[in-house]
């Protein structure tokens, strides 16, 4: 609505995204109030869509990409998402045609959807790095180091930097030009520096909290920074063949080990569940629900080529959920009753980090990629 | 605070800011036609603590304005002051208001809200860092094992 009476989205106190989304979402002022909702829902069906289409490129028999694409689709989480009115489903459609449109090897309309999902939310720019190395050619071991390194930036990684730089730039340039310096603050910089100390899911948030106003904090930062940094670059390089994978792999990580993972609707929160208290379970959905979701969406890429056990899978599951369960019941005291639970909710957090690790690792170790399923089938 | 239309407040608020970084601010509640709301109130993280588990804030007792023009008569007892300020939530106008003085109250309200415990810091650095550097270790094996180079 502001945007139809010609002011700047950034009026209103928490709108962090892109104007683009503003736009998109002015029949909510002119159509009707639900106009939002819907388009989620319908960016919700498009990406099972899309999943369905890049499962059986990839080698996926029909049965069992509806399958995958199922998990997707009845999947709480995402639905409730959605019907809250909260963006994420249009940018898993992004991620998800980028991904697809590589591995159909339409390399310009990748780079251009990659540049789009870039400029709506920062986080897909983790996946530069693996994207790149799958396009890189590989180095040879006879030539030297200046032609192995011209060798890798070929035709096909320097054109897909060009595009996807040129639309990110130029979508700036744009609304820089309209919104000035507020654009750049509350889309980027808000989340680049955010120094958010309230209780989250990330293991680090009671450390950042405790040692707030130290002098340390800053070197503390760093630290934080590490793990993620070396575990993003070794996953990246280890599994560049396979995109899907290695951006699930990327995805998780860096929301495992990142400084800051809550949820942007804590405000709108309190207000509402100190009124119904049967929205605990709307409590559980929200804390977790925005960057999960990032994630989630790539599990379904995943599972086909997974040699889990469906009795490990459904343990790992369940100790996923007994995670979120005890940390959600000290936040929840915490929160709305005013207990003191730092350090349960501390000691939850770590705990969280193990599973979610240990998860992981065993997805990884029980991932079979293509050409070893091919030569078990030989 | 959009949500809540009858609701204006004095000056820009940061939802995610701790205490000590930002400052205290004024909410005029217009209340048409009614005598009573409630306000919920949602506090802010304040510096943790080493001696105390929690910390009481105070919350200022409310003052009652009535708007001058639509008051023709007031009682020749009670203390009041003229006040400046918005005429309706959406601010388009001032309005000269009187604030009734000495009114009966409970003495304001107060809230215990909790804080973290600054005299583990030590622990809580080394426990979280050798977690942190545990889950990647780990994570960082398995993908040396299973991954491509």
């Amino acid at each position: 609505m502001v945007i139809l009476q010609g002011q700047s989205p950034y009026n209103r106190s928490t709108f962090r995204y892109t104007p683009l989304l503003a736009l998109i979402l002015t029949p909510n002022v002119l159509l009707s109030a639900h106009f939002g909702k819907l388009l989620f829902v319908g960016c919700d069906l498009l990406s099972a869509l899309l999943l369905f289409r890049l499962l059986v490129l990839r080698g996926a028999s029909r049965s069992s990409a509806c399958l995958c694409c199922g998990l997707w689709l009845f999947n709480p989480l995402p639905i409730g998402v959605s019907t809250r009115g909260n963006a994420e489903s249009l940018l898993a459609v992004l991620v998800l045609s980028t991904l697809l449109c590589l591995e159909r090897r339409r390399r310009t309309s990748a780079a251009l959807l990659f540049g789009l999902s870039v400029h709506t939310k920062i986080y897909p720019v983790t996946y530069a790095l693996p994207v790149a190395l799958s396009l890189a050619g590989a180095p040879s071991r006879g030539r030297g180091p200046i032609r192995n390194l011209f060798r890798c930036f070929n035709k096909d990684l320097l054109l897909f930097a060009a595009v996807s730089g040129s639309v990110f730039f130029s979508l700036n340039a744009t609304f820089y030009c309209i919104y000035g310096w507020d654009f750049l603050q509350e889309s980027y910089l808000y989340h680049l520096t955010r120094r958010d100390i309230r209780h989250n899911f990330s293991p680090y948030f009671y450390m950042l909290y405790v040692t707030a106003e130290h002098r340390w904090s800053g070197a503390l930062a760093l630290v934080c920074f590490l793990p993620q940094l070396l575990l993003l670059s070794l996953s990246s390089l280890a599994f560049r063949s396979d995109l899907p994978f290695c951006c699930f792999v990327h995805t998780a990580v860096f929301v495992s080990f990142n400084k800051v993972c809550t949820s942007q609707v804590r405000a709108r929160l309190t207000a509402f569940c100190r009124r119904f208290l049967r929205s605990l379970l709307m409590v559980c959905f929200c804390f977790s629900l925005q960057y999960f979701l990032w994630y989630l969406c790539l599990l379904p890429l995943v599972l086909p080529r997974l040699t889990l056990s469906l009795r490990r899978g459904l343990g790992l599951l369940l100790l996923w959920f007994v995670g979120q369960a005890l940390w959600l019941s000290p936040a929840y005291y915490l929160e709305f009753e005013g207990w003191n639970s730092f350090a349960l909710i501390w000691v939850a957090g770590l705990l969280f980090l193990l599973i979610n690790s240990l998860i992981l690792g065993q997805i990884i170790s029980h991932y079979r990629p293509a050409e070893a399923q091919q030569k078990k089938t030989d | 605070m959009e949500t809540h239309k009858k609701v204006l407040l004095d000056s820009k608020v940061d939802l995610e800011a701790p205490e000590y970084l930002s400052s205290g601010f004024t909410a005029l509640v217009f209340l048409s036609g009614k005598h009573e709301v409630v306000v919920p109130v949602h506090g802010r993280y304040h510096r943790p603590s080493d001696s105390s588990k929690w910390v009481k804030v105070d919350i200022e007792s409310p003052r009652l304005l009535l708007r001058s023009d639509q008051c023709q008569t007031l009682s020749p007892g009670v203390r009041h002051v003229m006040f400046d300020a918005p005429c309706t939530v959406s601010n388009h106008s001032i309005c000269s208001w009187i604030e009734i003085l000495h009114l009966e109250d409970n003495g304001g309200v107060s809230l215990e809200i909790p804080v973290g415990d600054s005299s583990m810091i030590v622990t809580v650095c080394v426990v979280t860092v050798l977690t942190t550097v545990l889950s990647c270790a780990y994570l960082l094996t398995n993908i040396w094992k299973h991954g491509s180079f």
